[in-house]
């Protein structure tokens, strides 16, 4: 499986370390750290979940790293900040440098900030084209 | 179930903005003056002469001189400034759509226009980047909404300036030797404190609560107004300034009439702080990860101001990498604080 960062809904930049990730739709953001960041900058770069969890295995020989690797995955989809995506358009993904793997293992995780959502809910941006808006379905 | 807008309405809307400005500038006398903010010329033309007097003081740093004018770039922005009260004017479809959402302020964008409907109060603000044309119409020029007199037009401000790689943020910004700092937070961290006491120190000042950032990293002003609360200049007389009431428990100076030779324009950008009031402790400043940066300016210069998100989280973002990023813990030897900022421009 693909998964690619749900863009254009999702904006994220990596500053050192970490990724700092809007959704531009709830107006809810994001913190990245540790090894939470490294799997996304791979997610970025598309690799392939399996092969994620294979290069965590090798790196991490002791750590059963599937369950807490595929329960963050979910969590990332659930809050649609990655998209599932074929191959091929995996292929077109950014360039993008890979975190170096922390050397010891923490289960990744991601820290949610929503104190700005009243605000979008109130001051909504739409954007119009030649659909108008709401879009037609 | 939510009203249709297409670009039609929106095209629609800038005529109806211009048909009322051209009905006020035909009762009503219009004074006209120029602004160079960062790179860009904007004409300001503003219909009643009490609006006028009341509006311009905040960016009357900016103005250019006629002989200045001559040797500027040709106009860039042509913004009307003007209220409703003063004069019969059309209401847009758009708004007329959305008089039963209270408490909505929605921002419509495409073809070139962008439009903002601000409730309560019926603020419109409308950029017409086709024929780089804006208008900022208030309700009525005798009750203008305090924050608005401080920081007019910030979303037509914020617009257009977008569109040429400024972003404006909800900061405080002083300098020295052409250096300066941002101090960015939410609402009560001490960051108009911060300016005013450091401004007191002999601190150059760019403004205390909307700055503009561009790329180099670059700081540009665009507001020379203070706001701040009367109890806490009753509490420090030193730093009171010349000010008149503002509303909502503050009063406002005008710097470049208080202070004329410490209102700086630009500057380079050579630290992002991150203030925090803490009257129990002592005043310390202490490096932090410009990831903390990143997390106030998405509250303070990404999403508070609406239309501009990515491109100004990807600055902002840009500016962070390349700046150091400190926490200042503003303690009760607020003396001090000056000293620090002062120190932390020296080692930036």
């Amino acid at each position: 499986m693909w998964l690619l960062p749900n863009h254009p809904r999702i904006i994220s930049e990596t500053l050192d370390d970490e990724i700092i990730a809007i959704n531009m739709r709830s107006g809810a953001y994001y913190s990245l750290r540790g090894l939470g960041a490294c799997i996304w900058s791979r997610l970025s770069a598309g690799t392939a979940t399996d092969d994620l969890v294979g290069e965590l295995e090798d790196h991490y020989r002791e750590i059963q790293v599937a369950s807490p690797v595929n329960e963050f995955l979910a969590r990332l989809a659930a809050e649609d900040l990655v998209r599932e995506v074929q191959p091929d358009v995996a292929a077109t993904a950014s360039d993008v440098p890979l975190l170096p793997l922390p050397e010891l293992f923490e289960p990744p995780d991601f820290e949610r900030f929503t104190d700005m959502e009243n605000l979008l809910l109130l001051d909504p941006v739409h954007e119009i084209d030649e659909r108008g808006w709401p879009h037609r379905a | 179930m939510a009203p249709r807008v297409e670009i039609d309405v929106l095209r629609e809307a800038a005529a109806a903005m211009g048909e009322s400005f051209e009905s006020a500038r035909a009762r009503l006398p219009v004074t006209t003056v120029d602004i160079l903010v960062a790179d860009q010329r904007i004409q300001l033309q503003v219909a009643g002469a009490r609006l006028a007097k009341k509006l311009l003081r905040a960016v009357a740093h900016l103005m250019l001189a006629a002989t200045d004018i001559q040797t500027v770039d040709d106009r860039r922005l042509v913004l009307h400034i003007s209220d409703q009260a003063s004069v019969a004017a059309p209401i847009p479809k758009v708004l007329l759509a959305h008089a039963d959402e209270p408490g909505s302020s929605p921002v419509y964008r495409g073809g070139g226009y962008t439009l903002e409907v601000h409730r309560p109060g019926g603020i419109v603000s409308l950029l017409d980047a086709n024929t780089s044309v804006a208008y900022w119409s208030l309700t009525d020029a005798e009750e203008v909404p305090p924050n608005d007199v401080a920081y007019p037009a910030q979303h037509v401000f914020q617009w257009w300036m977008a569109q040429h790689g400024w972003h404006l943020v909800h900061a405080s910004a002083v300098a020295m030797n052409c250096r300066g700092i941002i101090a960015t937070g939410d609402s009560g961290t001490g960051k108009s404190t911060l300016a005013r006491l450091c401004l007191a120190a002999g601190f150059r000042y760019l403004g205390d609560d909307l700055v503009l950032v561009g790329d180099g990293p670059v700081l540009h002003s665009l507001y020379n107004s203070s706001r701040m609360s009367p109890a806490f200049l009753r509490a420090h007389p030193e730093l009171q300034m010349e000010s008149e009431e503002s509303g909502e428990d503050k009063v406002v100076s005008y710097v470049a009439e208080t202070e004329p030779e410490s209102v700086l324009s630009s500057c380079a950008l050579a630290a992002i702080v991150l203030p925090r009031a803490a009257p129990d402790e002592r005043t310390v400043c202490h490096r932090t990860a410009p990831s903390e940066a990143m997390l106030s300016l998405v509250r303070n210069g990404v999403l508070h101001l609406p239309g501009t998100a990515p491109e100004a989280f990807s600055l902002l973002a840009s500016v962070a990498r390349q700046v150091p990023t400190v926490d200042l813990v503003m303690g009760a030897d607020v003396a001090t604080i000056p000293e620090v900022v002062a120190q932390l421009l020296g080692e930036a």
